[in-house]
């Protein structure tokens, strides 16, 4: 019995191996425009962290900056969602990029850090891009070789602006913070916001406050009701805005306050990462998003390629991208916001550009 | 060595292999649609998953932890009960075997074996409880090990950041040592770098000996009637409390060893707010199995390979990376309906007489 | 803590409607005796025509998209259960594996489809349902404020979808026939009921009523359809063993689950539970559940004939 098992397995094998065989003669490059003058032409691969690729955040932005440069420079690009969040899931999603030809590789999230310290010895004909993190062993040492770019956000920068445009809109009353996990460019989100309501308060004139107890992490990026609820709570103890830097969880906040502006009732949010405007739409053209703290991740990963492309890739080196080089910031325009604060903030940005206004990107003595 | 397969060996094989097959075809078809040539697909999908030494053995690894959470499965489902809970049962197997690991500064022969075993009875444990309360208080085990499953998610989430908080993150834990991981270098050389490990033998050990508990013992003979006909093993004298309790344990064993493998295998930390999708796949794994031992083992190969490969041929042509997962799913429906394909069969044999 | 215990109020029914309305589907399919562990997949589908129906008609018809979008769901819910009925009914399949493979295939499926005709895995909606106040009841006291103030009009539809429910299972002849089904099949069969026929409708119903608890999540609170409802399918088979298989007793036991978890979930920033550790209250319905189960043990109502294939002549 069990020889003919084994014959029937190994047939499969077999035939596996056949019809592998077969399949190496299509050309491997089947799709895309392949167009691009051949000496600079590179394939650009991403691969997924946790989140889906239509997260509308992290890995999103991420892609859209790949592919915006893909059409710009002729690049034929790709991403591929790893199975699981483990090193060896991204190592292998990683290798599979590699082995199909794509020598040019973005990975977004801190997650990857041990991942890309290992592929970047493994396969030195690629080069990286890792965001958020820089590549590290498992005890935590970092090293960035040549073939990879560490890049790294103000989050704390981006939060401040978004706590100063809210205090000047807002003038007085409580605001809240709801966090996805306590990582660390969300923690920067937080401390940021905080410093940015206090600078406020102290050079503005306003009287915004921040209660311990409204200053939470979820604790998942996931659990939509969670965030509906505990942002339902908030509002209900007389908070009038809440910066959500919490994935799904904020949009279960930014359901929550849509459901209350609906009903004629004070409720904003403070979106996250991108522009998020558009998704806190209700009754055809008012938004409850009162500003969103932007990180530009698309603009990264979209220069990055064009680095590339320009031979300028600056392998070895960690890249920050801050009020500086315009990485990050809010949106120039929002309705929800006036001409008046809008210039207020801007002049904000210009301080501390220059240095005048220095924001911590540590806890200090700031809420969680 | 003589292995023994029951009588209907040849047909589950035939059925598995069927359903294999229906699955590719549906899959196929959905290839066509997205505008992809299904044969390139297939052959990038296998060489994916075979072409280099280095992809063998992530392949290898990757089955591992399906080994033996299907394994699980299967061996619940001999004794009749339905283990939905093995991914609370590896999580937790996995978290004890990281605890071990990352508490004790021992030498690797000592601080494995102890890591291995805290995995075995850490999965045995979650597992009790759902056998206890099936067999005195007839609470059904799909819900009580659902529920398992969420107190495990939950107490790995808090214990986690609160005991084995890594550096940086507070989402997962600090790395294992080197001493306490299943990873050992010649094996990773031998394979080019992959990262397949000492779990794979792990499982195999578990496939032959649970075979033979099954096949060759008195207990595997009485636990088997427990599944066949509760009241008959009962009127045979067959103490059926202890038999569910006994196998809801040796699964719950089974699929903490899974999270051994999984977590101090192939990952060499414990990552919080996810139940291990491997424990799920158990239960596509012990379907296609049959249920035995050894066609656990070759269905969860075979899944390991899809898993492994599909990235390649997401890499490779252009297609949505639910493709695999959809194949996956068809596979079991068809193996779930395999009444289907056995009248199919039957029909086809009937005809080649009539000729 | 009684101005905490209605504030919470709304959010807890919230949560519990979908999945009340689920495990009401699942109390048709076992009371016929189909086990239907494919609950969390049907859930899943109904979630996606919900999604798809919306987002494409609402640009159209900005009001009454939404509930197009309930009815496409129950439809695609139903649709989809006739797989799982055919294999479990006409195939006399292994039930349980059936359920599996259903929710396997769900999330694979549904996430494809969705990729392949929007472009996106996630199908995001402009707007859901509206919450409202009920006229004159709203301003009773201690039940207005708890039952008719920012309610959903999707609740309403529920309970009286269990009412009904109610009703047709222990007042009418088909709810005794679809009982006994899953009680003495042979028997019925016997009796001249056709015992294929109303499985079939119940799993159908099932399936109904899983994509409405589906699409009621995405209207409600979550507003974007992901590919899964994160166990809340399986936390709905489990509140149908816990409410042993009655309307009520269902009703009781899913409301228990959203009150729970909203209490766990809000704990963090009210200072009264701060102090409790957070894996307290996060296992707290789990556990709970178990020992409810154990309590109840001693009179399972488990239909009898749940999970077993039928096929005439066998006895």
């Amino acid at each position: 019995m069990f020889k003919k098992l084994t014959a029937i397995f190994m047939s499969t094998v077999l035939t596996a191996t056949l019809l592998a065989g077969c399949g190496s003669t299509p050309n491997p490059g089947s799709s895309g425009s392949g167009g691009a003058s051949a000496a600079t032409a590179f394939k650009v691969g991403m691969v997924t962290d946790s989140g889906s690729i239509d997260d509308k955040s992290f890995n999103q932005g991420t892609w859209e900056g790949v592919q915006k440069a893909g059409k710009d420079l002729g690049l034929e690009t790709k991403y591929l969602k790893p199975t699981g969040t483990t090193e060896a899931d991204y190592l292998k999603e990683i290798g599979n990029l590699h082995d199909a030809g794509y020598k040019f590789i973005v990975t977004p999230g801190f997650k990857f850090s041990t991942a890309i310290y290992q592929a970047q010895d493994k396969y030195q004909d690629s080069k990286f891009v890792i965001i958020d993190a820089s590549p590290a062993d498992k005890n935590g040492k970092e090293s960035i070789k040549p073939n990879t770019v560490a890049i790294f956000f103000a989050e704390h920068e981006s939060g401040f602006l978004a706590g100063v445009a809210t205090a000047l809109q807002l003038k007085e009353g409580d605001v809240g913070f709801i966090g996805g996990m306590e990582i660390p460019p969300v923690q920067r989100y937080n401390w940021g916001f905080q410093q940015g309501i206090k600078y406020a308060n102290a050079n503005f004139g306003t009287k915004i406050t921040i209660k311990p107890e409204n200053v939470v992490y979820q604790g998942t990026f996931t659990e939509i009701a969670a965030g509906q609820q505990l942002a339902a709570h908030m509002y209900d103890s007389g908070v009038k805005a809440i910066f959500a830097a919490a994935g799904s969880v904020g949009l279960g906040t930014i359901n929550e306050a849509k459901a209350r502006a609906k009903a004629g009732k004070e409720a904003w949010v403070i979106g996250v990462d991108v522009d998020q405007y558009n998704e806190g739409i209700y009754d055809g053209t008012k938004s409850i998003i009162l500003t969103s703290a932007m990180k530009k991740i698309d603009t990264a990963a979209y220069d990055m390629v064009k680095a590339e492309k320009d031979g300028k890739f600056e392998g070895g080196k960690a890249i920050t991208f801050d009020s500086k080089n315009n990485g990050i910031g809010i949106p120039d325009k929002n309705p929800n916001l006036s001409s008046d604060v809008t210039t207020k903030v801007a002049e904000v940005l210009k301080k501390i550009q220059a240095g005048e206004i220095k924001v911590s990107g540590e806890r200090g003595d700031l809420i969680k | 060595m003589k292995l023994q397969f029951g009588k209907g060996s040849f047909k589950n094989v035939a059925v598995a292999l069927l359903a294999i097959v229906f699955g590719l075809l549906a899959g196929a078809v959905l290839i066509t649609l997205t505008g992809s040539d299904p044969l390139a697909g297939y052959a990038y999908l296998f060489k994916g998953g075979l072409m280099s030494l280095e992809r063998f053995g992530d392949t290898l690894a990757t089955s591992t932890p399906l080994i033996l959470s299907g394994l699980s499965v299967a061996f619940a489902f001999k004794t009749g009960l339905f283990n939905i809970g093995a991914a609370g049962q590896m999580l937790m197997g996995g978290f004890c075997a990281t605890a071990v690991g990352l508490t004790l500064d021992l030498p690797s022969v000592m601080i494995l074996p102890l890591a291995i075993m805290a995995s075995i009875v850490g999965g045995a444990v979650w597992a009790f409880i759902p056998g206890i309360l099936k067999a005195r208080f007839n609470v059904h085990e799909v819900v009580s090990t659902i529920m398992m499953n969420w107190i495990g998610y939950w107490v790995v989430y808090y214990a986690v950041p609160g005991y084995f908080k890594g550096e940086f993150l507070e989402t997962e834990s600090r790395a294992i040592p080197d001493a306490a991981s299943l990873k050992v270098g010649w094996l990773s050389q031998l394979f080019n770098g992959s990262f397949i490990n000492l779990g794979l033998f792990l499982a195999i050990a578990a496939v032959v000996l649970i075979a033979f508990i099954l096949n060759k013992t008195v207990i595997g003979y009485e636990l088997k009637a427990v599944g066949y006909n509760r009241f008959a093993a009962e009127y045979a004298g067959i103490n059926v409390n202890r038999n569910i309790v006994l196998s809801m344990m040796i699964a719950g064993a089974l699929a903490g060893l899974g999270g051994a493998t999984l977590y101090i295998g192939n990952a060499s930390n414990i990552q919080i707010g996810v139940l291990p999708a491997q424990g799920f796949d158990g239960i596509a794994v012990a379907l296609l199995g049959a249920n035995s031992p050894w066609g656990s083992l070759l269905a969860a190969l075979f899944f390991g390979l899809l898993y492994s490969g599909k990235g390649f041929m997401n890499a490779m042509i252009q297609i949505p990376p639910e493709i695999a997962d959809t194949i996956i799913a068809t596979i079991i429906y068809f193996a779930a309906t395999s009444v289907l394909i056995e009248r199919l069969l039957k029909r086809l044999r009937s005809r080649k007489r009539g000729q | 803590m009684w101005t905490v215990l209605t504030q919470i109020f709304p959010y807890a029914v919230a949560f519990t409607i979908p999945l009340l309305i689920t495990a009401l589907g699942g109390l048709f399919s076992e009371r016929s005796g189909v086990v239907n562990i494919g609950l969390e997949g049907l859930m899943v589908v109904g979630s996606f025509g919900g999604a798809l129906a919306i987002f494409k008609l609402q640009p159209a018809f900005p009001n009454g998209a939404v509930w197009i979008g309930i009815m496409v769901a129950m439809l695609s819910g139903a649709v989809f259960a006739l797989l799982h009925a055919f294999a479990s009914i006409n195939l006399s399949a292994n039930q349980v594996i059936s359920g599996t493979a259903i929710n396997m295939l769900a999330g694979a499926l549904t996430v494809f489809l969705a990729r392949n005709i929007t472009g996106s895995g996630n199908i995001r909606i402009a707007s859901g349902l509206t919450r409202m106040d009920i006229p004159v009841l709203s301003s009773l006291p201690v039940v207005g404020k708890l039952f008719f103030t920012q309610t959903y009009p999707s609740t309403w539809l529920v309970l009286a979808i269990l009412g009904l429910s109610w009703y047709v299972l222990y007042q009418t002849a088909f709810g005794l026939r679809l009982r006994a089904c899953g009680e003495h099949p042979h028997a019925a069969d016997s009796a001249g009921v056709n015992v294929f026929r109303v499985r079939y409708l119940a799993v159908i119903l099932s399936g109904a009523f899983a994509g409405l608890g589906g699409v009621i999540i995405l209207i409600t609170y979550s507003g974007e359809f992901t590919g899964s409802v994160s166990g809340l399918g399986f936390l709905a088979l489990a509140s149908l063993i816990f409410g042993q298989w009655k309307p009520l007793g269902i009703l009781g036991a899913t409301f228990f689950f959203g009150f729970a978890s909203t209490i766990a979930n809000v704990s963090q920033v009210m200072p009264a539970l701060a102090s409790i550790p957070g894996v307290l209250l996060k296992v707290f319905p789990y556990v709970l559940t178990l020992i409810a189960l154990i309590i109840f043990s001693k009179t399972t109502q488990a239909p009898r004939a749940a999970g077993e294939p039928f096929e005439h002549g066998k006895r």
